[in-house]
């Protein structure tokens, strides 16, 4: 019996086959997986440096895949005997065939062999019809062996594609890493048996280099013929170089290490060192060094500090120094040495920073001393500090003023000019004074405050003193410093003269001199001032504001009269103390007293109550910003200046006559007083006492005379420019005289007998004395052409008044029934008349521009006259006027009357004034000031005979003359106290008469000495306060008090004292010798000019 | 008719006679004829200081008058003030021709001393003809001033007012102009000076016509 065709093992096979290469399928994907795990693996494990020699890493790796192999072959063989089990295929089939169980295995059995019994053919057709059932492909039919196999190789493939693409990132990484890794699976055993060499050793290793300096890296790397450096500089890629190996060692040059660099070595053999570092190390320095100075408290210096450079310091000694700094490296020690050796410093330390205090007590160079950590100098040190330790030294003073000998003032309060100085601080000036033959003595202190350097002016006040002219004062400025030790500095010992009356009077002469300078600087400025620019003209309305240029001319141009109308009542209280001075301190010359009370008026007058008002008014107009009322207000207050002008100028022809007029006086009383000594000296020449005294006592009064001469001349010259030609001959005259006596008093130096010089010198006395009288005639002569010029323009005014009045009355008669046309030509008559009384107005006034005198009343007769005028001129241009014209000039008629009548009385009286005052009668007070004249002029001639040493006889001649002096004064006193209408106490007249009469007993029995001057001098203080008393009175008689309620007041604010207030100056002023060049007038300009810029910046204008 | 004329007038005057002005001129005269007769007995400072006062009594252009009077006593020299006074006695008393004879011999007779005074007092005379109509010995008068005391301070007004009365006749028209011309350039400041100007004016047009 044959078996059935093999249909159905045919398509069991193929089944079998398809499962099977789909086992084999999972079996290579599942191998592929673990060889990309371990190769990756390999990735991971070589490292940067590739597979070390030695390593077994790559064996086991290799050893993993072959496990993995076997494994997987024998996991595919497990599987293949369960999936292509025959039963289990068979199964499959039928499942999926959808055959009945067991058919496939059936027909796979008929195949196989026929049992026996069993037909052939029917096998045959069974297995044929169960091929036939066996449709479809083989993955179909493989059902599910064919799912296992299928699913198995899917897992393999899925795990292939996990591994697969890690290894290809890896590759893709670093494939260079890739590679050595990967061959090193390729040679496990020549990896795990290679020779294992030394390590690679590298030099220096991690070290500090110092920045910028080139750096030689040694690798020695025994066994290996090439050697790889590897570095990575900060901020840098990696970056390699291979270097060849030469006798066992390698060697990398850099040139330079500027930034922090990690290197390594690596041999090709794998071999790789430890990674260094290359750290660029900047040098030690020492930088931020800070210096703070501590002063000693006296010296009052605020503290001082110094960073960086510290200069060289020049400090107190006792400075305390805080020192602090900060190195570039930590810092083992820090410290100054002085240069040399010496002293020292150390400091503390902590880190990079030191510092610490430091007392220098010695000056010298100090070098600094700083090591590092490491014990190393740093290369770059600060500069030495260079001390200078500046002992406390003594103040400095300079006077500046007067500091030389020189004559007190009239108030016997001599200011002090004095330039201190000290290097830390000054705490007071005292001002010694005293007086070598008497016992007043006197220190007036004036702190100074603890300033460093001043410009002090310390007062010296003698006015307690009992000083007589001729008298000496000794004083010196003394200067103590603010140390504890009180350090003390005085100056030389220098004289104050008191004034005798002949200095008084130049020093009024100067003073009036100086007076005049300053109000031509007054007149010039308020020209400046008319000829600026005008308000524009006033097209605003009220209340608009002002524009901004307008404002400020208008407040410049009243800040500019302001100032000057404060220099104007400046003067004019200079000229009051004046006074008061000349008198307290014995000139008690009439003449000057009218003349200074007299300008002083012209000052006051200056600024007019319409001035101040208007600057007032403008003031307020400016504030309130009304654009119209200020300019009006400025066009008014222009109209007050140029009054104000023209007065400055008339005043200033008046001052500069009375200056002339002062320098006359004084030269006429010197010239007086000159030859009154030049005869003491004649007659005690004739006795021969002491040639040799004499005859120095003559040269004396000779270079007198030729100074008195000299001052003689420059009157002249003076008198010439006022015009006065008489007065400059007589005083041609007078210097001519001078001359003369100048000559006789050689004559009588040289003179070989006593009784010739006598006669010479009392010729020269004579012919000083014919001098003096010349003056005098010329000065009365002067007085009489001033009153003169006065009345003949008075007389003028008068005449011109009266010539008006008939020509208004002619004009009054031709308007009487005039036409209109006739009226209308009128009005220019009547102008004219206007006109005319303007100028007669200007007239009076230039006649007046040099008198001491005025006309009360007359120039505001001329203003009614002229107002008059021209209300005429307005009648006549009216119609229907009330009043008419011809009553309106009427009025003008008897204005012009009246102004006639009282010029012609001003006339009369100016003329009656000047007999009064030639035949001498005088009031009460002017007696008294009369006689405190005479007193002085005793006084005078005293402590001029006193220090002649005068022989006897001629000393009592001297006295004699005196005594009778001294005698009229007691009867003049006398007889004033007798005078029943006398205001005078008459308890005070008896006294004064009798003190007078006492001091005229002194001197008839011959006693000078300085007694009998006090007292004389304390008889002179009581007449001129006698005389002021009566002043006074007759004041009050004829001004009614008027009592008045006080007003409100403001409570000024204290300010604190300034530097300006404590003397504190930054601009020295100049040198004493310079100030003693200068006249009163412009040492005032000079030293006004310092203290303008020594004053706080906020003050400056 | 004529009667009752009559009487009105008297009344009229009787009237005027008891006025408070008519009191008060007649007061003023009365003055006046005090102050001559003071002159007159020689006492110059009472007389001219009585002129003063009455002055104050007279309406006022008489006041001028008499104030012309007495500042002339006051300006001249003290030598010249009796003639000077006695002019003024003779002019009151009706004698002007010997005043103005007794001023013009004083200063003929060369003993003015002091400058300007000789032309204070023919002005001064040249002034009392005027008050007498004595028109052409004024102006003679005037011309001896202008001509002859050019410096004196009476020159201007001398000037003036014979320019005037050289414009009122229209004579000496160009003379006059000159004299003023002169006038207003030395004199600038005088107070007729104003007036010099518009006579001076009035003399141009005189002349141009």
């Amino acid at each position: 019996m044959s078996p059935a065709p093999r249909a159905v093992s045919r398509i069991v096979d193929t089944v079998r086959g398809y499962v099977n290469s789909r086992a084999r399928l999972g079996l290579a994907a599942w191998v592929a997986a673990a060889v990309a795990v371990v190769l990756a693996l390999a990735w991971i494990l070589v490292g940067s440096e590739g597979w070390r020699a030695g390593t077994p890493l790559p064996l086991l790796l290799d050893l993993l895949i072959v496990l993995a192999l076997v494994q997987a072959w024998r996991e595919l063989a497990s599987r293949r005997e369960r999936w292509l089990a025959e039963r289990l295929v068979s199964r499959s089939v039928e499942r999926a065939a959808g055959l009945p169980r067991g058919t496939v295995l059936e027909s796979l059995e008929l195949e196989r062999a026929v049992p026996k019994g069993t037909s052939a053919g029917l096998a045959n057709l069974a297995v044929q019809q169960t091929a036939a059932g066996l449709t479809g492909s083989p993955s179909h039919l493989a059902g599910q062996s064919g799912r296992l196999a299928e699913g198995w190789a899917r897992s393999g493939l899925k795990a292939l594609a996990v591994t697969a693409p890690l290894t290809l990132l890896a590759l893709g990484l670093a494939p260079e890493r890739a590679a050595q890794a990967w061959a090193g699976l390729l040679r496990p055993v020549q990896l795990l048996a290679g020779e294992v060499l030394p390590p690679l050793e590298v030099m220096p290793g991690s070290v500090e280099v110092a920045r910028g300096t080139p750096v030689e890296i040694d690798v020695v790397a025994v066994g290996r013929e090439e050697v790889t450096l590897h570095w990575r500089a900060v901020g840098d890629v990696p970056r390699s170089r291979v270097g060849a190996v030469e006798n066992e060692q390698a060697r990398f040059p850099f040139p330079s290490v500027d930034v922090a660099m990690d290197y390594w070595a690596q041999a090709p053999d794998g071999a790789v060192s430890d990674v260094f570092t290359l750290a660029p190390a900047d040098p030690l320095l020492v930088t931020d060094v800070q210096v703070s100075l501590t002063f000693p408290p006296h010296t009052g210096r605020t503290a001082e500090e110094y960073r960086g450079v510290v200069p060289r310091l020049a400090i107190p000694f006792g400075t305390r120094l805080r020192i602090v700094g900060r190195a570039s490296r930590p810092l083992g020690s820090a410290g100054l040495e002085e240069a040399g050796g010496g002293t020292s410093a150390r400091f503390d330390v902590s880190g990079p920073s030191f510092g610490g205090d430091w007392t220098p007590r010695r000056s010298a160079l100090y070098e600094w001393t700083f090591l590092d950590a490491r014990g190393e100098r740093p290369g770059v040190v600060p500069a030495p500090l260079d001390v200078v330790l500046v002992p406390d030294a003594f103040p400095s003073l300079r006077v500046l003023y007067p500091a030389r000998d020189t004559v007190i003032p009239i108030t016997r309060r001599q200011p002090l000019v004095v330039d201190v100085r000290d290097d830390y601080g000054l705490d007071r000036l005292e001002v010694e004074a005293f007086r070598g033959d008497g016992p007043e003595r006197t220190v007036q202190p004036l702190s100074l405050g603890g300033v460093p350097a001043a410009i002090a002016r310390p007062l010296l006040d003698l006015s307690q003193w009992s000083l007589v002219p001729g008298d000496s004062v000794l004083y010196r400025v003394r200067l103590i410093d603010n140390s504890p030790a009180g350090q003390t500095t005085q100056s030389d010992v220098h004289i104050l003269r008191v004034p005798t009356v002949s200095d008084l009077r130049r020093d009024a002469q100067a003073e009036l001199e100086d007076a005049v300078r300053r109000l031509e600087e007054l007149a010039d400025r308020a020209r400046q001032e008319a000829e600026g620019a005008r308000p524009t003209d006033a097209s605003n309305r009220a209340g608009d504001p002002m524009e901004f240029g307008d404002r400020e001319q208008a407040r410049t141009s009243l800040d500019r009269q302001r100032e000057m109308s404060r220099e104007v009542e400046e003067l004019s209280a200079e000229l009051e103390r004046l006074a008061a001075a000349m008198q307290d301190g014995g000139l008690a010359d009439q003449d000057l007293q009218k003349d200074l009370q007299e300008l002083q008026e012209l000052l006051n007058e200056m600024n007019s109550d319409d001035l101040v008002q208007q600057m007032q008014d403008l003031e307020e107009s400016l504030s309130e910003e009304d654009a119209r009322r200020a300019m009006e207000e400025l066009r008014q207050m222009m109209e007050n200046q140029e009054e104000f002008r023209q007065m400055l100028e008339e005043s200033l022809e008046r001052f500069r006559r009375a200056a002339v007029e002062q320098d006359f006086r004084a030269t006429r009383e010197e010239a007086e007083e000159l030859a009154r000594r030049e005869r003491a000296l004649a007659e005690a020449l004739r006795e021969q006492d002491n040639p040799e005294l004499r005859n120095r006592q003559q040269a004396a009064l000779e270079a007198e005379a030729e100074t008195l001469q000299q001052r003689m001349e420059r009157l002249q010259d003076n008198l010439g420019e006022l015009g006065e030609q008489v007065a400059q001959r007589s005083a041609q005259e007078a210097s001519t005289s001078t001359e003369q006596a100048r000559q006789s008093m050689r004559e009588a130096s040289e003179a070989q007998s006593g009784e010739q010089a006598g006669e010479r010198a009392e010729q020269a006395a004579d012919q000083l004395q014919q001098a003096a009288e010349a003056l005098e005639q010329a000065q009365d002569r002067m007085a009489e052409e001033l009153t003169k010029q006065v009345q003949a323009a008075l007389q003028q005014t008068a005449e011109g008044a009266l010539a008006l009045a008939e020509r208004q009355a002619e004009l009054r008669d031709q308007m009487r029934g005039a036409t209109r046309e006739e009226m209308a030509d009128l009005r220019s008559d009547q102008a004219a008349v206007t006109e005319g009384a303007r100028n007669m107005s200007r007239n009076l006034e230039e006649g007046l521009r040099f008198s001491p005198m005025d006309a009360p009343g007359v120039s505001e007769l001329i203003d009614d006259a002229q107002a008059e005028s021209e209300r005429t001129a307005e009648a006549l241009g009216r119609r229907g006027s009330n009043p008419s014209p011809a009553a309106s000039a009427d009025r003008t008629v008897h204005a012009l009357n009246r102004l006639a009548m009282s010029a012609m009385n001003a006339a009369d009286q100016v003329a009656q004034a000047s007999a009064q005052q030639q035949a001498g009668g005088e009031q009460s007070q002017e007696q008294m000031d009369q006689l405190a004249e005479q007193q002085a002029d005793l006084m005078n001639q005293s402590a001029q005979m006193m220090p002649m040493q005068l022989s006897q006889q001629a000393m009592a001649q001297q006295m004699q003359q005196m005594a009778q002096g001294q005698q009229a004064v007691a009867s003049d006193l006398g007889e004033m106290s007798n005078d029943p209408g006398g205001e005078q106490s008459m308890a005070d007249m008896e006294a004064m008469a009798q003190e007078a009469q006492a001091i005229a007993e002194l001197l008839a029995g011959g006693r000078l000495d300085r007694e009998t001057l006090e007292r004389q001098e304390r008889l002179f203080h009581r007449l001129l306060e006698a005389g002021r008393s009566l002043e006074r009175e007759e004041d009050e008689e004829s001004e009614e008090r008027q009592s008045e309620a006080p007003g409100e007041f403001e409570r000024g604010q204290i300010s604190p004292l300034t530097d300006a207030d404590l003397g504190r100056a930054r601009f020295p002023l100049p040198s004493a010798a310079f100030l003693a060049r200068l006249t009163p007038g412009e040492r005032r300009l000079v030293l006004q000019y310092f203290e303008r810029l020594n004053r706080p910046p906020g003050e400056i204008r | 008719m004529r009667m009752r004329h009559a009487v009105i007038g008297g009344l009229l005057a009787l009237a005027y006679v008891l006025s408070p002005s008519a009191h008060a001129a007649l007061a003023g005269q009365e003055s006046v004829d005090m102050a001559v007769q003071i002159l007159a007995e020689g006492r110059l400072d009472d007389g001219r200081q009585a002129l003063v006062e009455a002055a104050t009594a007279l309406p006022p252009v008489e006041a001028t008058r008499l104030l012309r009077m007495a500042q002339t006593l006051a300006a001249l020299h003290p030598g010249m003030r009796p003639t000077a006074a006695r002019a003024i006695v003779l002019a009151h008393r009706g004698s002007v021709d010997r005043a103005t004879d007794a001023l013009v011999e004083a200063v003929e007779a060369a003993d003015v001393a002091e400058p300007g005074q000789g032309a204070a007092l023919l002005v001064f005379a040249a002034r009392l003809a005027e008050t007498a109509d004595q028109h052409e010995r004024s102006e003679a008068l005037y011309t001896r001033v202008v001509e002859g005391h050019r410096e004196s301070a009476s020159w201007p007004e001398a000037v003036l007012a014979l320019s005037e009365r050289r414009l009122a006749a229209e004579r000496d028209l160009s003379s006059a102009a000159t004299d003023l011309e002169d006038l207003i350039v030395e004199r600038p400041t005088h107070p007729l000076v104003p007036t010099a100007r518009l006579v001076l004016q009035r003399l141009q047009e005189a002349i141009g016509r």
